[in-house]
């Protein structure tokens, strides 16, 4: 009698206890019953940006500025500061060679002043390295990191990742005392989407060699374009007589130059039309 | 079967190698510019020409009137040029007054100091300034100098290296990108430049200074560049000059820059700059007597870049920056019409826009190059082989000399076993063949050595007896009762005697001691030539690292002279040796020299010795420690009997 009683009880208990255990799977599990998976722009909701410069030093201005001219135009386009991250390794703006003190151009025309007003930026100096970089991207910090600092992002999320800096086979250098490997920036994208971190990542990378950096990707959902390809080095634009050295890089600079033609007219335009507008004669390298 | 000849043994043929070895290496200087390297800016952060310069004619018509100015002052104190340090006080507050109406922040500064002329200490001023850098934190700094001259000759609109400065200072006033201070330095003599950086550098603490007020600092120099400069309105060239103290040089990035600065700004590098200043120091490398190919644009700049490095006296005021690790070079121009004097402007303020994007000091490129022109280099591990094949000769017979020296030192098994076995039987043991040699191939090296003993001796006297010594020259060169004078090269037949007489008594006294040390037994050649060889085959190969060119030069003399010295019984062989010895004795090379230079062999020996003294060259050492005594040695050693088994005294 007393088997028969215990075993009662626990198949009571093994009804009853998964019951309370998941009651919103229960819920959300009726909502994909419908005939199709959803496509991924139904569930995409929000956007962010992560936009990162790895050189330091007044000779690697054109990185500081890439990563302004990029921060600009994503702005404008509509993603607001609390959702971009930017991390800029040095500070150009008050270098003592800067002949306009407190101003970046990414232009010699000098029209556009880059590092003007409500500029934000969130990882400065020396907070850029890769374990700050891998800790934005997965989302293990120290609780005591403020809100600016982290990327929370969900699962309807769609991130641009832009990086700019030296690079070479497979790596990105940062700050002229470590790399970031490609292998290391694809397990961070696997953790971010095993995490649901993402819905979709666009990632964009100008440095020299850049499409090795995206070799070893194995997430879904991501699209990568580089600058150059394994042995091509990325080109400046052009340099600037005022201030002595580069301004801009092709790949940014064509880049956006293609959003700031299409403002009208943006919500029809598509990554493959930007990404046609990459040729060898303007960039010197292969963008793919 | 004979087993076959140890290295050591196969003597002749060795020799012929190394003989090929080293014409080999002398035929391999000259091919130098066809293998040399067109330069490259190592340094990423220097971006050479990049920046626009704003240096116009409004800045060079300032230059002018200030070189204008300070000339008429000068013709107005001409009274002073009697009493120079006067002279040099009414000059330096002439430039204070000219700086401080240029701009009431500069501070400019009279630095008083001493310097021996003609052996009177005398006391100089000159004038520094500090620009400070606005935006920058001033630890930090660039520096400019120049000289002021007794006299310039008048050109209209002429721009003088003080002009020059002065005007690049009001210049930088307004400009926004500075990042280092920027030191400027006037002085009237090149002493000047190392007394201030000795006070600059010296890290005494105020209270024991003797200064009234603060010296100013602009914390560390990264570079420094140094105008030399007539008062000319038009030039043809700009040259550069670069060797520093004992031959050291300055980072070739630095080169570099001014080389790319001066293509941007128009100037033809290919013709128009050159390492050979003007007057060109060294007319007879140009001379008709030499083959074409040894007197091509490129073998004249090497030969003169490996002359000045032997010397190992500085080319310049830039030369005492060297010994703080400060890369400094000097520009200077060649007259012409080529080019406007605006150029010299723009290039020294285009070169300072490209050093103040430095971080840390130049690091990424040569410091140990030899140069066929402003554009083309040779590494040190390219020129080390030529200089390797040289030293061929003498390195090869040392190492045989060691292993024969090693041979006679060890015992064969066989006569120990031997001598054991005689000892058991009771018999008396008789040393073999190789432990007969033991003991005088032992004292033969010591014997050797003891001329070493004797270069020591000839390298500190002169330093402590300097007056005494020169006295004596003096007395013998000038009170002779004979009039050398009068007969053609009396003089330097005088120095010979002098040599002979001198060494033959150096020798005579090292043969007493050698006869104190070995008594009875016999020179072994061999180690006596391996101890006289010991000094010049660690000095040559060791000193190579620091001054090239002296030690190729000083191979090529020695390796095929020395290396293959010995006694022997032909007395054909006796003579040409000895000739050999006569050609290249000190005397006559002192000789060669100074008829090549210009001066005469006193006047020689004490420029040697002053040389050594303040720059550390390396003429005296290798004269006095290694070279004296190696000769005198060779000398006795040509005179002794193969194998000598009686002790008897040979004259030289």
């Amino acid at each position: 009698h007393l088997r028969t009683i215990v075993l009662l009880l626990c198949a009571l208990l093994f009804i009853i206890i998964p019951s309370y255990a998941s009651p919103s799977s229960s819920s959300s599990s009726s909502t994909p019953s419908s005939s199709h998976a959803p496509s991924n722009s139904t569930r995409h909701t929000n956007n962010w940006a992560v936009l990162v410069c790895t050189s330091r030093f007044w000779f690697n201005y054109r990185h500081i500025s890439n990563v302004l001219g990029f921060y600009r135009t994503v702005k404008k386009l509509g993603i607001p500061d609390s959702q971009i991250i930017v991390m800029l390794a040095d500070d150009m703006a008050c270098n003592p060679r800067n002949v306009y003190p407190g101003s970046i151009f990414n232009n010699e025309n000098h029209k556009l002043d880059l590092y003007g007003e409500h500029v934000e930026v969130d990882y400065r100096g020396y907070e850029v390295n890769v374990e700050n970089f891998i800790r934005l991207l997965t989302g293990r910090h120290d609780p005591s990191v403020t809100r600016s600092k982290r990327l929370l992002t969900d699962e309807r999320s769609n991130i641009l990742v832009y990086m700019t800096g030296h690079g070479g086979d497979e790596f990105l250098k940062f700050q002229d005392a470590e790399e970031l490997s490609s292998h290391d920036l694809a397990d961070a994208f696997a953790q971010m989407h095993s995490k649901k971190r993402y819905n979709e990542i666009l990632f964009m990378v100008d440095t020299c060699q850049a499409n090795t950096l995206y070799k070893q990707f194995y997430s879904p959902n991501i699209i990568a374009i580089g600058s150059s390809r394994l042995g091509e080095n990325s080109y400046s634009h052009h340099s600037d007589s005022d201030l002595g050295l580069s301004v801009i890089d092709r790949f940014t600079y064509h880049t956006l130059e293609f959003f700031e033609n299409k403002q009208r007219n943006i919500n029809n335009v598509s990554l493959l039309q930007l990404f046609k507008t990459y040729n060898y004669d303007k960039l010197g390298s292969h963008a793919e | 079967m004979s087993a076959p000849l140890p290295l050591y043994q196969r003597r002749k043929q060795l020799r012929v190698l190394s003989v090929v070895l080293f014409l080999v290496g002398l035929f391999s200087l000259t091919q130098f510019p066809q293998h040399a390297h067109r330069t490259y800016v190592s340094e990423n952060a220097l971006m050479p020409g990049s920046a626009r310069v704003d240096y116009s004619s409004k800045d060079l018509e300032a230059a002018a009137r200030t070189t204008h100015d300070f000339i008429q002052f000068q013709k107005t104190i001409k009274h002073l040029s009697g009493d120079l340090p006067s002279w040099s006080r009414s000059c330096a507050e002439w430039i204070v007054s000219r700086l401080q109406d240029l701009n009431c922040d500069l501070d400019p500064r009279i630095f008083s100091y001493n310097v021996s002329l003609a052996g009177r200490q005398e006391t100089r001023y000159q004038v520094y300034a500090v620009l400070k850098a606005p935006k920058a934190d001033g630890t930090e700094s660039i520096a400019l100098t120049t000289r002021w001259h007794w006299h310039h000759k008048e050109a209209a609109n002429g721009v003088s290296g003080l002009g020059l400065l002065v005007s690049i200072l009001g210049h930088l006033r307004t400009s926004r990108w500075m990042a280092k201070d920027i030191i400027v330095l006037i002085s009237d003599t090149d002493q000047g430049v190392r007394s201030w950086l000795d006070k600059y550098h010296a890290p005494h603490t105020y209270a024991s200074s003797d200064d009234d007020d603060v010296f100013p600092r602009a914390g560390s120099i990264q570079a420094a560049i140094n105008f030399d400069l007539p008062a000319t309105s038009t030039f043809d060239q700009i040259t550069l000059s670069l060797e520093g103290y004992n031959g050291q040089l300055p980072n070739l990035d630095l080169t570099n820059t001014i080389v790319r600065v001066a293509r941007v700004e128009g100037l033809n590098t290919d013709h128009k700059m050159s390492l050979i200043a003007h007057p060109a120091p060294y007319p007879f490398l140009s001379s008709p007597y030499l083959p074409d190919e040894l007197t091509t644009p490129m073998m004249t700049t090497l030969f003169t870049f490996m002359i000045n490095q032997a010397k190992g006296v500085p080319t310049g005021p830039h030369g005492a920056f060297n010994t703080y690790h400060i890369d400094a070079v000097t520009v200077g121009v060649s007259p012409g019409t080529s080019y406007n004097s605006v150029m010299i402007g723009r290039l020294a303020v285009g070169t300072l826009r490209s050093l103040n994007n430095l971080l840390e000091r130049l690091h990424q490129s040569f410091y140990f190059y030899v140069l066929c022109s402003p554009t083309h280099y040779l590494s040190i591990g390219e020129y080390m082989i030529p200089f390797g094949l040289l030293v061929a000769p003498l390195l090869v017979e040392f190492l045989c000399l060691v292993f024969v020296f090693a041979d006679t030192q060890v015992t064969r098994p066989r006569d120990i076993a031997e001598a054991h076995m005689l000892k058991r039987e009771g018999k008396t043991v008789t040393q073999g063949e190789h432990s007969m040699r033991q003991l005088p191939a032992l004292l033969s090296v010591v014997c050797g050595l003891l001329f070493l003993a004797l270069g020591l001796a000839l390298y500190v006297l002169p330093l402590f007896a300097r007056r005494l010594l020169s006295g004596v020259g003096v007395l013998v060169m000038e009170a002779t009762l004979f009039p050398v004078g009068y007969i053609p090269f009396g003089y330097e037949i005088e120095f010979f005697l002098i040599y002979v007489i001198l060494g033959a008594i150096a020798v005579r006294l090292l043969g007493s001691a050698t006869r104190a040390l070995l008594g009875d037994l016999p020179i072994d050649p061999s180690s006596f030539k391996l101890g006289i060889m010991i000094p010049v085959a660690v000095f040559i190969p060791c000193m190579s690292l620091l001054n090239f060119s002296f030690c190729t030069m000083a191979a090529a003399i020695v390796a095929p002279v020395y290396s293959f010295l010995g006694p022997s019984y032909n007395h054909k062989q006796r003579l040409m040796q000895a000739l050999a010895l006569l050609i290249v004795s000190p005397p006559a090379l002192l000789m060669a020299i100074s008829y090549f230079g210009n001066t005469n062999v006193p006047a020689l020996m004490d420029a040697i010795l002053d040389q050594h003294l303040l720059y550390r060259s390396l003429a005296y050492p290798f004269l006095t420690l290694v070279y004296i005594p190696l000769h005198l040695a060779a000398c006795r050693l040509i005179s002794l009997s193969p194998y000598e088994h009686s002790p008897t005294k040979k004259d030289k």
